[in-house]
C-alpha cells in the first residue's frame, strides 16, 4: 500500500470519488416479483455505483433486473434482465448505467463500474425484480451523491 | 502552464489522488512463462481499480497472448482483459484495458493507451493476475490507481 505523500486516504477518497455508501445486509430474494431494496428520500440522488454480492447460490432464479420506481413519474428499468442463476457464491452483479443495458457481468465473475457518471434516481424506491422464485440471497452495496438539499438514500 | 512545487492550486500528487485514487507501482519483472502469476494483491475488502497500465521495458518477443485476470479467494475468476498478442510491441509501448466485460486488452496494435471506458473494475479480495500463453524473456512494469470500496480495503504489489 502506498501511503507516503498521499493527499487523501481510504474513506475520504472513497467519499470524494463515489459519495455516500449504503450497505444492505444479505437477504432472500423477491419471489417472482419486485421488492424495494433502497429508498430515495427528499430529492434526487446520483447513484454512482451498485454492487450485488451473491451470498447464497441463486439457482432457478430466472431473470434479474433493477428498476427505479419513483413516487411520481414513470418506472425506469435501469438494468435489463440477466440470467444469474448459475453465478457462484461471492460473484458480483452490477450495472452499466446505460438505459436498457443489461446487468453485468453477462457470465459469472466480477464486474466493472458504470460506463456513465451514474444513474439519477428520483424520490421513491430502487427495486429488485426476479422472474422466478429462489432460495438464494444477495447483499447490496450502493454509493450515491445527493443532487438536492436534504436528499438521501436508505435501506428498504 | 504552471508546474513545480507550489505553483498550482492543487499539487500534482494531490491531483492524482483526487482524480484517480491511490497509486501503486510494480517494478519491471520478467513475464509469467506460459502461465499466470499475481502482480497485485487485494486485501481486506473490495477496491475499485480506476486505471492500470503496463509499460514494456524489454521487448516481449514470442510471448503469445496476454491477458489480465481477477482471481478472488472466494468466487469465480474473472478475465478482465481478454487475450491480446503483444509480442511485437516495442520497449516503451503501453498495455491497458477498457474495463468492459469480454473486451480485449488495448491497444490492438503497438503504441499508447486510453483510460478505461468505465469508472473502473471492482476487484474482490485475492489477486490481480497476469497471464501469458507462451514464454518470453521480455519485461513489463505496472502502474495502477484504486479507490477502496470496503472499509480497510487496500492493494499491495505481489
Amino acid at each position: 500500500m502506498v501511503m507516503d505523500g498521499n493527499y487523501m486516504h481510504g474513506l475520504g477518497l472513497r467519499m470524494q470519488k463515489l459519495g455516500h455508501r449504503l450497505l444492505r445486509p444479505t437477504a432472500t430474494l423477491p419471489q417472482t416479483a419486485a421488492t424495494a431494496i433502497f429508498n430515495i428520500v427528499g430529492g434526487n440522488v446520483l447513484m454512482t455505483l451498485i454492487i450485488g454480492r451473491i451470498t447464497t447460490l441463486l439457482g432457478a432464479v430466472g431473470n434479474m433486473s433493477l428498476e427505479e420506481t419513483p413516487t411520481v413519474g414513470t418506472t425506469e428499468v435501469i438494468a435489463a434482465a440477466t440470467a444469474v442463476g448459475t453465478y457462484a457464491q461471492d460473484d458480483l452483479i452490477g450495472i452499466t448505467g446505460v438505459p436498457a443495458g443489461t446487468m453485468v457481468p453477462q457470465a459469472t465473475g466480477g464486474m466493472p463500474g458504470m460506463t456513465t457518471q451514474g444513474v439519477i434516481l428520483r424520490v421513491g424506491t430502487l427495486d429488485l425484480r426476479l422472474s422466478a422464485s429462489s432460495t438464494g440471497s444477495i447483499e447490496w452495496t450502493v454509493f450515491y451523491i445527493p443532487l438536492e438539499v436534504g436528499s438521501y438514500m436508505s435501506v428498504a | 502552464m504552471t508546474t513545480g512545487a507550489g505553483a498550482g492550486f492543487v499539487p500534482q500528487r494531490q491531483l492524482q489522488n483526487i482524480s484517480m485514487g491511490i497509486p501503486l507501482f510494480r517494478a519491471a519483472t520478467t513475464c509469467p512463462q506460459t502461465t499466470a502469476f499475481a502482480i497485485f494483491n487485494i486485501v481486506g475488502g473490495r477496491v475499485l481499480m480506476t486505471y492500470i497500465a503496463g509499460e514494456i521495458t524489454v521487448l516481449l518477443g514470442a510471448v503469445g497472448n496476454f491477458s489480465l485476470e481477477e482471481n478472488p479467494t472466494a468466487g469465480t475468476t474473472e478475465v478482465i482483459a481478454t487475450a491480446l498478442a503483444v509480442g511485437t510491441y516495442a520497449a516503451g509501448d503501453m498495455i491497458g484495458i477498457t474495463g468492459l466485460d469480454n473486451a480485449a486488452a488495448i491497444p490492438a496494435a503497438t503504441g499508447g493507451i486510453p483510460g478505461m471506458s468505465c469508472q473502473g473494475r471492482v476487484l474482490r479480495v485475492g489477486t490481480l493476475d497476469w497471464r501469458q500463453s507462451a514464454s518470453s524473456t521480455g519485461e513489463v512494469q505496472w502502474f495502477l490507481t484504486y479507490i477502496p470500496i470496503d472499509d480497510g480495503a487496500y492493494m499491495t504489489v505481489a
